[in-house]
């Protein structure tokens, strides 16, 4: 069948520069869109204030495992050498707290690095690997040299016809829309 | 080589129990006995014959100890568990022991029938409680599985029947003509039983005769008294009489008869509980460097040939210092004494004899008659005789002097005159004077027969062998040489099927009785017939007194005597050797004795072999290294052998210690030491003069368990005169403080309850190694072997670090000092182990939980005391199972890959506090004696709880020569060491 | 003001990447490694390490066998070979996690062809680290017993124990490396993806790259992510150092006892890790052709780091032996001078050679810019750095408090196996990685090319986010 009647997922509009990207994210930003992103080989830095997001929210799911970290090693270093089974060592006391130091930091530093690994792929949303980006075949640029915008269909202010125009107007090296694909 | 090694090969199935392992090797040693004795547990697998056996050995002991109504040696069975016999719990078996030429009285630790461990009987003069390096290590001979099994004739294993047969037709024969031709040669004897069956052999066979030899014996000794009183007598020290001692070339607190009552003595006279205290002062005259010279206070080292001419020297002083010696002196008079320092001379003779009475002369029986004789001489002179000395009849009173008979044998042997010969013990062929050439006579003799606990060299020689019986699993008496009569009773039925000297002698005579019933008859003929005394008898293990008439002061005979003395000395300008009775291998009797051989000796720290003393001069002359290969040649005789530096030799001298290089007979020596028998001759067994000494092509690698002779000025073995004590009494505290400020955590409270602790009082330790071997044999020590050792693996818990001090490296003096774990309060082992393998009980002692411990070695390495030991292989793979039978059941044997140490003895605080609380009281002081505590024949060694202020160790902690090893880092020692006193006499200074 | 905005001479930065090197490129560069055929020289090297491999497969199979007894190891030195080699590669695994972490940090740019390299090799020298205390062990089948899991005995391990310290320390460590790795590698495991040809490749390096898209919705997350680690790795590597020598600082003997320790020992560890990497980086580029990344400034400002930590590190052997003079304690006296002098002088010597005088080479420009010389004074460090951990463990031990039980370490054969091994399994390893994966960070040096950042004025520039890997400022 033709191309039209198949649904649209979204506008994949793709640029040669940083500078071009850019320009083309603040416009979006202004256009108001919501469910659109910008697709570039490497972190372009003042992206986020040309698509206006907020700042990452990572942090404080650090903080928290950090602070999980900490606390278990202290529960289960006095529970154990402390409550459960103390035994004479060295002569010292059995729950004596300078010796159990470098595993309190130890643990509090594995689990930080377990909430910012695993949070960050949370908040991302991946693994993911059936994104509409992925049926364009240009896309596999993106990771190489190329950048993109991609406004989505779900978008409410998404139109096929106003959508293109307005991404014409930011004058991309090249615009697509991807359609929903039976086969895949 | 050696069984107890870890065998490389044999770890193959290292994933097994040792359980397993035993059970599936059971069948290679082959003795009924062996497995009937492993334990209850073995008992439903046991057939007939030996179910019986087992329950002999268990009737045999259970019917002895104080259980009356039961007749000894009645069989019965295990299902009615005899009286006493608990499995699990020890009982203590009164025996008796010979070393050397005296008896030592036993107590023999048995678990279901099985000894385990060896102590001095303190009912028994001759012991006190105390033991010796040998009689620890006696108990490993019992057990080895070297030993030969059955009857052979040719190296071919022949039944008793057979044996039998032969023997009867055999003595048969020699009936016709009245026993000529028959030769006994035995050990020298003790035992009134087998002097009486010799006197029944002898009615039987009047034309026979019995010969006695031993290697290392008295004969100079009763020659000596010969030369001074006219007839042969045992020499009776009393050291704990002697305010000063002058022993010439005498080791009597290692190697001489009498050693372990010597130690004891000498001991009581060093104790010092304050500086106020007395000590006695020991001056050493000698060639090479004992266990006792190394003791002294002031030391001379002197070739053994020229101790004679100083005695000499020493008495013309005396009698200068106005102590005559009658009718001597003309002898004494003009001796050659160049070379010995004026003090030596002047100072001692002035010593003595300001001592009247209370001074001692004795001489070692490496010394010709004539140096005994003019000491008796001294002695006498100085009312010494009586008092510190006393002389008794010897035991055996006809007996011929050992090297006179073994030369009348060979003599008689070699003109064919022997028919039979029955070999009663001993190794003539290893250890008779070369000269003699006793091998080679055995050939002109129709049957010979060696009855020997090990196929050695001599049954290897002999047409026939028979198994000879182990002292601790046959019956049999001794008297000790002031006539103390004690009975020898078996502690396990015969582990081979062997027979003892008094069973053979029996079969001679013609005679129905064996074993008890002997020695029973023996008794009756003393006086002890009725069943209850020789129950009591058997029970103490000794009689009550001294039989032996003692004589103090006897005659001197002058005349007799002065021509002895008048004889040239032997002493040139030559290089002379003198054979060394070896302190851990004595003849070479011990040589298959693991322990023994992986012992470091006590002067030179080696293991696993012996080497040619040289002096660092002599060294030097030669261009000889430790380790370097020499030659040794005396006359036609020469052998090649490692050579070692020995500081504190006499120049001139070459020390030989006996008993090493044995060939056959056993599974452990091969390799280890240098035979220098060949070297011995019938006329100069002693010292031999004119040697030479080349070095030769090679090297020998020797281990040692200690390379390093000096303390490098530490604060380790703190030692000071009697004068600095007296000036500075806590001069230990002085040299190694405690940590006066505390840590900065909470420490632990040990105020209440048991608190363990010990104390060693370096003045009491004369460096025996008895408490080495005491800990090995109780805490099931593994052997390791001489390549372990030289990597630096051995496993001994306690170990005896010996230091020199002082620069002169000739006159070396020597500090012992026994480590094992100091159990400190702060202790950095427990700090780091991982798993928490090790930590503190609220008892003070530092444990291990060998099933926790996963062997990161932290604690071996944090340890200041280096104590802790690591099975670095599986050393107790493989283990033969008689030897397993040693084992001591209440001690975990140790794994591959884990930590070990001195625990105090752990196994022995439980078992007192189960008694106690059975009887329903606190532990007392006394109730728990550590193993090296019990071994030391000093006593230097005290042990307790350190809570109780009237307990002996807590009364030690409070002398004020205590200090703590390395307390200055901290860890606070439990164990508390005293320091040494040496008591030099001011005049011998310069 | 912008990096890429501004002429780079005019920044005060020397460029570090050549005129011609554009995003295309170095995509192609590195990626092409993992699509082509392994060269020669690839086969040889990862034969040999192969061939080092199964050396420690037959040395620890005969450790286990034979126990302990198998190495030299004795009493007193209950440690020797093994805690050696331990402390030695753990030394060397800091680089990595420094180079991405510190370095990231401080915002040297020129980290950005290394860090990826560095980090690999610091996770296999871990992997090497971890092995040495788990076979040094009496009964290794028991070393659960140091994890803190019930167990028949009721027991948990003893948090007293400097031992079970590290125990946590390093596998924390390997842990955080690992993963701060991985996600470095997310974006560029999407290139290796969208530039493969075949499905079964697609699948391979899809699946890890977990559908990266570029998205910078997610580069927001991904940034915060790696700066985060960063700053956890930070003191996190500082600490393992430290805590592995602790094991000996808290200990009692003469030689281990000595507060300088954690500082020493992280110098070390920094100066050992660079000289391992710099012997790797110059054999990677030898044998791809990749000077064009890897330049000549990369290894000169590695050099002089090296000489840096160098002379650190030759400050504290000096200190130590002026503490212990100026102590007055006699045990610590002895073990400095015995370490000199004693027995073991040869390894000292070899020690202070390697560590302190060669590094010095480094003040000249002429030393500093020679592919042959610093090739061969980074293996003269590799082997320095070796000798200072068995003069510390081995010459401290082998004569302690009492002379009576002093003793001689000497290596056996399985000794130099299983130490010969562990470079077996580090090299083979690291041949797989440069091998299949894109051995230099692209997505961090596209970010760095000229004109890879957009060069208007916008409110970011000055406080640009944090986490941008590659921001070149006067300020680095």
């Amino acid at each position: 069948m033709s191309e039209q009647s198949k649904r649209p997922l979204l506008y994949l509009a793709e640029f040669e520069t940083a500078d071009q990207i850019m320009a083309a994210a603040e416009k979006c930003r202004d256009e108001g869109f919501e469910h659109w992103d910008v697709h570039t080989p490497y972190p372009v830095h003042g992206m986020d204030q040309a698509m206006g997001l907020p700042d990452s929210r990572l942090g404080w799911i650090v903080l928290a495992c950090g602070l999980t970290g900490l606390s278990l090693a202290v529960l289960m270093m006095q529970w154990m050498n402390g409550f459960d089974y103390p035994l004479i060592i060295g002569g010292k006391p059995a729950d004596a707290y300078p010796s159990m130091v470098p595993i309190m930091f130890e643990l509090t530093v594995l689990l930080s690095a377990f909430g910012a690994t695993f949070g960050m792929l949370g908040l991302n949303k991946i693994p993911r690997h059936h994104h509409p980006v992925f049926y364009s075949d240009r896309f596999e640029a993106c990771s190489n040299d190329r950048y993109y915008v991609s406004v989505e269909a779900e978008d409410r202010k998404f139109d096929i016809e106003k959508t293109k125009a307005f991404l014409e107007g930011l004058s991309p090296s090249h615009l697509e829309l991807v359609t929903e694909q039976e086969e895949s | 080589m050696n069984k107890e090694k870890p065998s490389r090969s044999g770890s193959k199935i290292f994933w097994r129990s040792l359980e397993e392992k035993a059970q599936a090797t059971s069948t290679e040693v082959g003795s009924d006995v062996v497995k009937a004795t492993i334990g209850l547990g073995e008992l439903n697998r046991l057939n007939r014959r030996n179910f019986l056996t087992l329950s002999g050995a268990i009737g045999t002991l259970a019917g002895i100890e104080g259980c009356i109504r039961r007749p000894a040696e009645k069989i019965l069975p295990y299902s009615q568990t005899p009286a006493d016999v608990n499995p699990g719990e020890a009982l203590h078996y009164a025996t008796v022991l010979r070393r050397r030429e005296e008896s030592v009285g036993i107590l023999a630790t048995c678990y279901e029938g099985r000894p385990t461990k060896l102590e001095g009987n303190p009912d028994h003069p001759t012991s006190q409680g105390g033991t010796d390096l040998l009689l620890q290590a006696e108990i490993l001979e019992l057990y080895d599985p070297d030993r030969a099994r059955t009857p052979s004739k040719g190296g071919i294993e022949k039944s008793y029947a057979a044996f039998d047969a032969m023997l009867d037709d055999e003595l048969g024969r020699l009936l016709g003509k009245r026993g000529a031709g028959l030769r006994i040669l035995s050990q020298p004897t003790n035992s009134p039983s087998f002097m009486r069956l010799r006197q029944r052999v002898m009615q039987r066979f009047p034309e026979a005769r019995f010969h006695n030899y031993a290697p290392v014996n008295d004969d100079n000794v009763r020659a000596g008294t010969s030369a001074a009183f006219g007839r042969p007598l045992e020499v009776l020290p009393r050291f704990d009489q002697a305010k000063v001692v002058l022993a010439l070339d005498s080791d009597f607190l290692m190697t001489e008869t009498g050693a372990v009552q010597a130690a004891r003595q000498f001991g009581a006279k060093r104790h010092l509980d304050s500086a106020a205290g007395e000590m006695n002062r020991l001056y050493a005259v000698e060639p090479s460097l004992s266990v006792t010279g190394s003791n002294a206070d002031h030391r001379l080292r002197l070739k053994a040939s020229a101790i004679g001419e100083y005695l000499k020297g020493l008495a013309a002083e005396l009698a200068a210092a106005g102590v005559p010696i009658p009718g001597l002196d003309a002898a004494v008079r003009g001796a050659k004494v160049e070379g010995i320092p004026e003090t030596w001379l002047k100072a001692v003779a002035k010593e003595l004899a300001s001592h009247r009475g209370e001074s001692l002369v004795v001489v070692g029986s490496r010394q010709p008659a004539a140096v005994h004789g003019l000491a008796h001489a001294i002695n006498r002179a100085l009312g010494n005789s009586g008092r510190t000395v006393s002389y008794t009849a010897p035991a055996d009173a006809g007996a011929r002097p050992s090297l006179e008979d073994i030369k009348a044998l060979t003599a008689d042997m070699v003109a064919g005159k022997v028919d039979t010969l029955i070999i009663l013990g001993g190794n003539p062929v290893y250890d008779a004077p070369a000269d003699l050439g006793f091998g080679e006579a055995l050939n002109k003799v129709n049957i010979s027969l060696a009855v020997t606990s090990h196929r050695n060299e001599t049954a290897d020689r002999t047409d026939w062998h028979l198994p000879r019986a182990h002292e601790l699993e046959s019956w049999g008496d001794q008297l000790s040489r002031a006539g103390r009569y004690a009975i020898q009773q078996p502690l396990i039925a015969a582990l081979f099927d062997s027979r003892s000297d008094l069973d053979v002698l029996a079969a001679l005579a013609a005679s129905e009785q064996r074993g008890q019933a002997l020695v029973r008859e023996t008794a009756g003929e003393r006086g002890i017939a009725e069943e209850l005394a020789w129950q009591h008898l058997v029970q103490k293990g000794a009689d009550e007194r001294d039989a032996a008439q003692i004589f103090g002061g006897l005659p001197i005979q002058a005349g007799s005597l002065a021509q002895v003395l008048s004889a040239p000395a032997g002493g040139g300008e030559g290089l002379e050797a003198v054979f060394l009775t070896d302190n851990k291998l004595f003849d070479g009797r011990y040589t298959n004795n693991t322990w023994l051989l992986e012992l470091p000796d006590p002067m030179t720290r080696i293991t696993w072999d012996n080497a040619a003393l040289l002096s660092p001069a002599g060294a030097k002359g030669l261009g000889v290294n430790n380790g370097d290969m020499v030659r040794v040649s005396a006359g036609d005789a020469s052998v090649e052998m490692a050579a070692w530096i020995q500081p504190g030799m006499a120049d001139g001298t070459v020390g030989l210690p006996l008993g090493w290089g044995r060939r056959k007979g056993g599974s452990n020596f091969h390799g280890a030491g240098f035979d220098v028998y060949p070297l011995r001759k019938s006329d100069a067994a002693d010292i031999v003069q004119n040697v030479t000494v080349e070095k030769i092509r090679g090297s020998y690698s020797l281990s040692q368990t200690q390379d390093h002779d000096s303390m490098e000025g530490r604060p380790l073995a703190v030692d000071a005169t009697l004068q600095e004590y007296r000036e500075t009494p806590n001069f230990g505290q002085f040299a190694s403080p405690d940590m006066s400020a505390g840590p900065l955590w909470q420490t632990q409270d040990y105020s209440q309850g048991q608190q363990w602790g010990m104390v060693i009082d370096l003045n009491g330790c004369i460096g025996c190694s008895a408490c080495a071997v005491a800990c090995q044999a109780e805490n099931n020590v593994p052997v390791v072997g001489k390549e372990q050792v030289a990597k630096g693996r051995e496993m001994h818990w306690l170990r005896l670090d010996r230091y020199y001090v002082g620069e002169d490296e000739n006159e070396p003096e020597v500090a012992y000092q026994p480590i094992g774990c100091q159990h400190c309060e702060e202790a950095p082992c427990e700090n780091v182990c991982p798993v928490n393998a090790t930590s503190h009980s609220p008892e003070g002692l530092n444990d291990i939980a060998y099933n926790r411990c996963i062997g990161t070695r932290y604690c071996m390495n944090n340890c200041p005391y280096k104590v802790r030991r690591f099975n670095f292989l599986n050393f107790n793979l493989d283990i033969p199972e008689t030897r397993q039978m040693q084992h001591n059941p209440s001690v975990t044997v140790r794994f591959r890959g884990v930590i070990e140490k001195c625990s105090y003895c752990v196994q022995r605080i439980q078992g007192a506090r189960i008694v106690a609380s059975r009887e329903g009281r606190e532990i007392a002081d006394g109730d728990v004696v550590a193993a090296c505590q019990q071994a030391c024949p000093t006593g230097a060694i005290a042990f307790g709880n350190i809570n109780d202020p009237n307990s002996a160790v807590s009364a030690k902690r409070e002398v004020d020569r205590n200090y703590g090893l390395l307390s200055d880092v901290g860890t606070r020692p439990r164990t508390r060491f005293l320091g040494k006193i040496r008591n030099p006499n001011p005049e011998m200074k310069g | 003001m912008s990096a890429a905005s501004t002429p780079i001479a005019a920044i005060g930065e020397t460029r570090l990447l050549p005129e011609h090197v554009d995003n295309a490129l170095i995509s192609e560069q590195v990626s092409r490694v993992t699509e082509t055929e392994a060269p020669l020289g690839w086969w040889i090297y990862f034969g040999i390490s192969l061939m080092g491999l199964g050396v420690l497969g037959v040395s620890v199979s005969y450790l286990f066998w034979e126990g302990i007894g198998a190495w030299g190891n004795n009493s007193p030195a209950g440690w020797a070979w093994d805690i050696t080699n331990f402390v030695w590669w753990i030394g060397i695994g800091h680089a990595g996690t420094l180079i991405s972490a510190i370095l990231f940090l401080f915002r040297q740019r020129w980290r950005t062809s290394v860090n990826r390299f560095a980090e690999a090799m610091t996770i296999f020298a871990v992997i090497c680290a971890l092995l040495f205390p788990s076979i040094h062990v009496g009964r290794p089948w028991h070393i659960y017993y140091t994890l803190p899991l019930p167990n028949q005995m009721w027991m948990w391990p003893n948090f007293k124990s400097p031992l079970l310290w590290d125990v946590f320390a390093v596998s924390t460590y390997f842990t955080v490396s690992l993963l701060f790795w991985y996600v470095g590698l997310i974006p560029d495991l999407a290139t290796v993806r969208d530039r493969a040809k075949s499905l079964t490749r697609k699948r391979a390096y899809g699946a890890f790259a977990l559908g990266w898209r570029g998205s910078n919705r997610h580069w927001r997350n991904y940034e915060r992510a790696y700066l985060i680690l960063a700053a956890l790795s930070t003191p996190l590597v500082l600490s393992v150092h430290s805590v592995v020598s602790f094991d000996f600082a808290t200990s009692v003997m003469p030689g281990w006892h000595t507060t300088i320790f954690p500082p020493y020992f992280v110098a070390g560890a920094v100066f050992s890790g660079f000289a391992m990497v710099m012997t790797l980086m110059i054999i990677a580029r030898q044998v791809y052709d990749l000077k064009d990344l890897m330049t000549m400034k990369h290894l000169e400002n590695m050099n002089k780091i090296m000489l840096v930590t160098g002379s650190l590190v030759g400050y504290a052997y000096s200190m130590e032996f002026f503490i212990a003079w100026y102590s007055g304690n006699e045990y610590e006296r002895y073990v400095f001078i015995n370490r000199a002098t004693g027995p073991y002088w040869w390894a000292y010597w070899w020690m202070v050679t390697c560590n302190v005088i060669s590094p010095q080479l480094f003040w000249f420009k002429r030393c500093r810019t020679s592919i042959p010389i610093m090739f061969a004074i980074s293996i003269l460090i590799n082997i320095g750095m070796w000798f200072e951990r068995f003069v510390i463990i081995v010459t401290s031990l082998h004569r302690d408090y009492l002379p009576s039980s002093w003793g001689y370490f000497s290596p056996t054969i399985v000794d130099i196996g299983c130490f010969v091994g562990s470079l077996g399994l580090f090299f083979t390893a690291f041949a797989l990685f440069i091998r299949w994966l894109p051995q230099i960070a692209m997505f961090e040096v596209k970010a760095i090319v000229p004109g890879s950042q957009p060069s208007h004025h916008g409110p970011s520039h000055h406080e640009a986010p944090a986490g941008a890997p590659a921001l070149a400022t006067k300020e680095a």
